[in-house]
C-alpha cells in the first residue's frame, strides 16, 4: 500500500518538475524573444506581465524536485558529527518541522487564493491575469512537497535497501542522482580534441 | 518576541534544519503570534518570488549548467593549458582563467569548489602540484569567483535589497579581477620558489593555436554577458535568457556533444535548483516583513546612531559577523538574514550599498575556505579527494592574500565603484 502512495507521489512530483522545468525553458524562450524584437523596435506588452506569473510557477512547482533530490541546503556541519541514531532523530524532528511550516503555507496559501478569487483581483500591468492563478502554486508546490517528506520520513523507519548509508534513492531502490552522490575525479589531462 | 524568533532560527540551524525552514518557519509562528491575520505569511512568501529579478536566477544557472554539461571546461582548460602548463607554476594561471569564466554560476560556493575541483585536481596533481597546494588554490579561486558575473550571490543582494543586478555585477567585475589576480600571482611565487609543475614540454603553436580556436566560442558566452551588461544592452534576465541560447546553440551546433538527453538534464537540474534557491528568497521574506513590523532595523539604526559608530569601525564589525557566519553558511542563507537588518544603517553613515555588497561578497569567500569549518574545503577534500589536513595547510596562503584583497576592497570604495558611477 505505502510503494502504492510513494510510488504516485514520485510521479506527480515527476510532473511537477516537468511543468517547472517547462516554466524555466519559456522564461529563456520569451527573454529571447524580447530583446529581439526590442531590438526591432516592437517590444511586447506581455512577456514581462506574464514572465512574472510564471517565475512564481517555477519556484513553487520546483520543490517537491528538489527536495526528493537533496537540493535544499541545509547547514550540516554540526550534525555530521553526531551519531547514526542522533541523525535519525533529528531527520524525524526536522521533517515534522517542514511539515508543519508546509501545512501553514498550505492552509494560509489557499486563504490568499480564495480571498483572491473572491475579490477577482488580476496582476497589474497591460496583460491582466488572475492573481490566483500564480497563488495557487504556492499551495500546490507545497502540498506535493508534503507528500515528499511523508515518504521520506517512512522511509526513515522502513529504509529500502541500499538506503542505509543514507544515499537517496528512488521508490525503485535506484540512487537519486544529486549533490550528494560521491564524484571520481579523473586522474587524467582535460580530453584531448577527437 | 523577535529575540525567540531569532534564537528559534539559530537553533533550527543548528539541528539541520534546511535553510528555508529555519529561516521561515519561526517567523511565521511568530508572525500568527502578534495575531496578524495568517494569509499575510503566504501573501509575503509569494511576493517575494513574484519578481522580475529573480528572472535572472534560473538564466545564468541554465548557462552554468549547459557548459558544464558539455565539453566546454574541458576545451577551456585545454585552451589555457597548452598556453601556460608548461611552464613552472602555469597551471595557477589556467586555474585562475577558467575560476573567472566559471564562476559564480551556482549560487553556492560549496558547489563552485566542486565543479572546479571535479575539473582541476586532477590535471593539477598529474602535472606535479602537490595535494595541499592544489586544494588551497581551487578552494580560493573557485569562491572568489561569486564576485565576477554572473554571480547569483549578487542576484539576491539585489533581489533583497531593490539594488540593480547590472550595477553589482559591474561592481563586482573589477575586484573579483583583481582578487584573482592576485591569487594567481601568490600561487605563482609559492609554485615557482618550490618548484611546482613546469614538467612537460610546450605545446607547438599550431596546437595553441587550435586550442584556442576550440575554446573560442565558449569564451564568448561571458564575455557577452560582461559586454551586455555593461553597456546596458539589456537587463540583466534577458541578458542571462541570450546566454543561455547562445550556450545551447554552441553546444549543439558547434560542440555537437550536448545530446537532447544531457540537454533537457540540464533544464531539469536547473529547474531543481532554481527552486532550491529561490524558495529560500519567499521564506526569508517572512523573517523580513516581521523584523521590519517589530522595528528591529530602526531600533539598530538607533543603537548604531547613538553610539556615534564611524563608518570604518561599523566596517570592521560587519566583516567580523560576516566571517563568523560564512564559517558555516554559504552567502544565501547569510545574506537573508543579515541584510534587512543591516541594511537600512548604511544609509545613515553614508556607507555606498554597492559597495558593500561587494565586501560582503569578498569576506564570506574568505570565510567558506576557513579552517576548520569552511563549506568549501570540505567539498574540495571530498571531490578531490584530498586529506582534510592538506587543504587546510594548503589554503592558508591564499587566506592570507584574501584578507590582504578585503582590506583593500573594503577601505578603497573606488575599487568596486568606479565603473559604476
Amino acid at each position: 500500500m505505502f510503494r502504492l502512495f510513494e510510488r504516485l507521489v514520485h510521479r506527480l512530483g515527476h510532473w511537477s518538475l516537468i511543468a517547472c522545468t517547462v516554466c524555466v525553458i519559456y522564461l529563456m524562450v520569451t527573454q529571447t524573444i524580447e530583446v529581439v524584437l526590442r531590438a526591432f523596435g516592437r517590444p511586447t506588452t506581455w512577456v514581462y506581465d506574464i514572465n512574472l506569473v510564471v517565475i512564481v510557477g517555477v519556484v513553487f512547482l520546483g520543490l517537491a524536485g528538489a527536495e526528493r533530490a537533496g537540493d535544499n541546503v541545509a547547514v550540516d556541519f554540526i550534525t555530521e558529527k553526531l551519531s547514526q541514531r542522533t541523525n535519525r532523530v533529528l531527520k524525524v524532528v526536522n521533517s515534522i518541522l517542514i511539515l508543519l511550516f508546509l501545512a501553514l503555507l498550505i492552509w494560509f496559501g489557499i486563504g490568499v487564493v480564495m480571498e483572491s478569487l473572491h475579490q477577482g483581483r488580476t496582476t497589474g500591468g497591460l496583460f491582466r491575469i488572475p492573481s490566483a492563478l500564480a497563488q495557487s502554486t504556492l499551495p500546490l508546490g507545497a502540498t506535493l512537497m508534503a507528500l515528499q517528506v511523508i515518504v521520506d520520513l517512512v522511509r526513515v523507519f522502513r529504509p529500502l535497501p541500499g538506503q542505509a548509508d543514507g544515499t537517496p534513492v528512488d521508490a525503485e531502490g535506484e540512487p537519486i542522482p544529486g549533490p550528494q552522490e560521491p564524484v571520481e575525479v579523473p586522474l587524467k589531462p582535460a580530453d584531448p580534441e577527437p | 518576541m523577535i529575540l525567540a524568533v531569532l534564537v528559534a532560527c539559530v537553533v533550527l540551524l543548528v539541528i539541520g534544519s534546511p535553510v528555508w525552514v529555519f529561516l521561515g518557519l519561526p517567523a511565521a509562528l511568530g508572525t500568527l503570534s502578534i495575531g496578524v491575520p495568517g494569509e499575510a505569511i503566504a501573501a509575503r512568501a509569494y511576493e517575494a518570488v513574484n519578481s522580475d529579478t529573480l528572472i535572472s536566477i534560473p538564466m545564468f544557472l541554465l548557462v552554468g549548467n549547459v557548459l558544464i554539461s558539455s565539453r566546454a571546461m574541458n576545451d577551456l582548460i585545454g585552451c589555457f593549458d597548452s598556453l601556460v602548463g608548461h611552464v613552472k607554476g602555469g597551471m595557477v594561471l589556467v586555474v585562475v582563467a577558467v575560476a573567472m569564466f566559471f564562476g559564480g554560476i551556482s549560487g553556492s560556493t560549496t558547489s563552485e569548489a566542486s565543479i572546479m575541483a571535479l575539473a582541476l585536481a586532477g590535471p593539477m596533481l598529474l602535472s606535479g602540484y602537490p595535494k595541499a597546494f592544489t586544494a588551497g588554490l581551487i578552494a580560493s579561486t573557485a569562491t572568489v569567483a561569486i564576485l565576477i558575473p554572473p554571480s547569483i550571490p549578487m542576484i539576491l543582494y539585489a533581489s533583497i535589497t531593490g539594488e540593480s543586478v547590472s550595477k553589482l555585477f559591474i561592481a563586482g567585475l573589477v575586484p573579483g579581477v583583481i582578487v584573482s589576480l592576485m591569487l594567481g600571482l601568490g600561487g605563482i611565487i609559492i609554485a615557482r620558489r618550490k618548484g611546482y609543475g613546469g614538467s612537460r614540454p610546450a605545446s607547438s603553436n599550431s596546437e595553441r593555436l587550435h586550442k584556442f580556436l576550440v575554446a573560442l566560442p565558449i569564451m564568448t558566452v561571458p564575455a557577452f554577458i560582461v559586454v551586455g551588461i555593461y553597456w546596458g544592452l539589456s537587463t540583466a534576465s534577458e541578458i542571462g535568457a541570450v546566454a543561455a541560447v547562445v550556450s545551447i546553440l554552441i553546444t549543439q551546433f558547434v560542440y555537437r556533444d550536448l545530446g537532447r538527453k544531457k540537454l533537457w538534464a540540464a533544464f531539469v537540474g536547473t529547474a531543481r535548483l532554481s527552486a532550491a534557491v529561490m524558495i529560500m528568497n519567499a521564506t526569508a521574506q517572512i523573517l523580513s516583513w516581521l523584523l521590519a513590523y517589530e522595528g528591529v532595523p530602526q531600533a539598530i539604526t538607533s543603537l548604531v546612531t547613538a553610539a556615534h559608530l564611524a563608518p570604518f569601525v561599523f566596517l570592521i564589525a560587519v566583516n567580523v559577523l560576516f566571517f563568523l557566519l560564512g564559517l558555516p553558511l554559504d552567502p544565501p542563507p547569510i545574506m537573508f538574514m543579515t541584510l534587512p537588518i543591516l541594511f537600512p544603517t548604511l544609509a545613515i553613515l553614508g556607507i555606498d550599498p554597492i559597495h558593500f555588497a561587494v565586501l560582503m561578497m569578498v569576506n564570506m569567500t574568505i570565510a567558506q575556505i576557513s579552517p576548520p569549518a569552511g563549506g568549501a574545503l570540505f567539498a574540495m577534500a571530498t571531490v578531490a579527494k584530498i586529506p582534510l589536513k592538506d587543504v587546510f595547510r594548503g589554503v592558508i596562503p591564499f587566506m592570507g592574500i584574501l584578507i590582504i584583497a578585503l582590506i583593500l576592497i573594503t577601505y578603497v570604495p573606488a575599487l568596486s565603484l568606479f565603473l559604476v558611477h
